[in-house]
């Protein structure tokens, strides 16, 4: 007897069964921001300012540089130096600056250096700077570009008229020292 | 199926129960057919048993993964190609072969998840070898991208998840994109990611420092960003040419971004007004 075993129909399923593909962004937070607020921040812990300065707020006044004033004044505005609270100060231009202990010049108004450090020397106000050269003309931290990489150069001289104590940390880490 | 008139018992016996759909009976009666002197060497014993044990994957184990009745089937219309030596039923049984071979695939879709990616990747490579071992043809390449590219999304979901063992899924990540391209050079998709993943590792590494992370870390996380920079530029920059040349490629307005924030890490201001005028002109 033959046994009728009928048709088989045999299915090949599809090779591609819907996978989803996710595509990754690139994030828009700015790191090369939040390395300069880092360094800024650890400028202000390794240093040593005279005692007189060394009450009431802590100054940092950022001019010219908006995205990095956002960022201090967000991640810094309650953490301290010492005893003393950190307050973040705009300055849109170098006419408007006022005493900080710290001021930094956004690199397209670095060519007023010689106008700030003239004038905020004596209160031992650190003029950070972030342009080639700018140690010449009074600053006492210039940011620089080696390596691809975001460094400081210092000037102890510069320091030093400003009467400020570079930490020996800041010094060995510097690319530079003069 | 084909048929045989006046065959021996076991075998009748076991398409009878086949066809009553009592496949407890049959793949019983199969067993004892294969081990029948006069059964045991006929194409059409092993052609039979294939079809009993492969309904009983289907039906009676519910196409479970470990289900050992998908393995029998599979030997079996193996052992019955070995016999057919007049290529009565080969055709047929390379069919089912291949279609048992695709249940592999469709296992290793299906645990394609971060717990269980290691076993679907052993299910996708059970799937290849069954059609190797039986040399039926198919596009490995487009599978192997299709597979590897999906495995790395796991990844990188798992990565982006930021939970623990994120060095482990980043790593596995890179490792599937990979293997896309050990296959297919050229998959615009898997360069952009891995490029974008080590350029967002880079990023990510500054981004998490602490507020008051020290100086040294600071350094030394800076370093790290040159390094993670350095690996994705090559990546992202074959994307570019591949697109350049006419070639499919998607996401161009993100590798753009990539090589211009590549160079922005890297302090490049030159390079970085380069990929910006370059922005400018793909976006006219």
């Amino acid at each position: 007897m033959r046994i009728k075993l009928g048709i088989i129909i045999v299915l090949v399923l599809p090779l591609c069964l819907g996978f989803n593909l996710e595509v990754q962004e690139i994030p828009k937070e700015d790191a090369q921001i939040k390395l300069r607020a880092l360094y800024m921040y650890n400028f202000a812990t390794l240093i040593d300012w005279p005692k007189e300065f060394k009450q009431g707020d802590f100054l940092i006044g950022i001019v010219n540089e908006n995205n990095l004033f956002e960022e201090m004044l967000a991640k810094y505005s309650n953490k301290m130096i010492g005893s003393q609270p950190i307050r973040i100060k705009r300055f849109n231009t170098v006419a408007e600056v006022t005493q900080c202990h710290i001021v930094y010049l956004a690199s397209d108004v670095s060519d007023k250096t010689p106008e700030i450090a003239k004038k905020y020397r004596s209160k031992s106000t650190l003029i950070v700077t972030e342009k080639e050269g700018k140690l010449k003309d009074g600053a006492t931290i210039n940011f620089i570009i080696r390596n691809n990489k975001l460094s400081y150069e210092i000037s102890k001289g510069n320091a030093n008229k400003s009467k400020l104590i570079i930490g020996s940390k800041l010094e060995t880490l510097a690319f530079k020292v003069e | 199926m084909h048929y045989i008139s006046a065959q021996k018992n076991y075998t009748r016996e076991a398409l009878k129960f086949y066809e009553l759909n009592n496949l407890a009976e049959a793949t019983k009666y199969s067993d004892s057919a294969i081990m029948s002197e006069t059964e045991k060497n006929l194409a059409y014993t092993w052609h039979v048993r294939g079809y009993i044990y492969k309904d009983y994957y289907k039906n009676i184990d519910k196409q479970n993964n470990q289900s050992a009745a998908r393995w029998k089937a599979i030997e079996a219309y193996s052992k019955s190609i070995e016999l057919d030596k007049e290529n009565k039923f080969t055709e047929n049984n390379l069919k089912n072969i291949e279609f048992m071979a695709t249940s592999f695939y469709n296992d290793a879709v299906r645990t394609l998840t971060i717990e269980t990616y290691l076993q679907s990747e052993e299910f996708y490579n059970t799937f290849k070898k069954i059609l190797n071992n039986h040399a039926i043809k198919i596009d490995f390449n487009k599978s192997d991208a299709e597979y590897y590219n999906a495995a790395a999304t796991v990844m990188l979901k798992a990565y982006n998840k930021q939970d623990n063992d994120t060095d482990k899924y980043f790593d596995k990540a890179i490792e599937f994109y990979s293997k896309v391209l050990t296959v297919d050079e050229e998959n615009c998709l898997a360069l952009y990611q891995i490029g974008i993943l080590y350029y967002n590792r880079g990023v990510d590494i500054i981004l998490s420092l602490d507020d008051t992370a020290e100086l040294e870390k600071v350094i030394d996380a800076q370093e790290k960003l040159t390094h993670y920079m350095s690996l994705s530029e090559p990546y992202l920059k074959k994307a570019w040419e591949i697109f350049k040349s006419g070639k499919e490629c998607k996401n161009v307005s993100e590798i753009i971004e990539g090589l211009k924030g590549i160079n922005y890490q890297r302090q490049n201001t030159q390079e970085m007004q380069y990929w910006e005028k370059i922005q400018k002109e793909y976006k006219e």
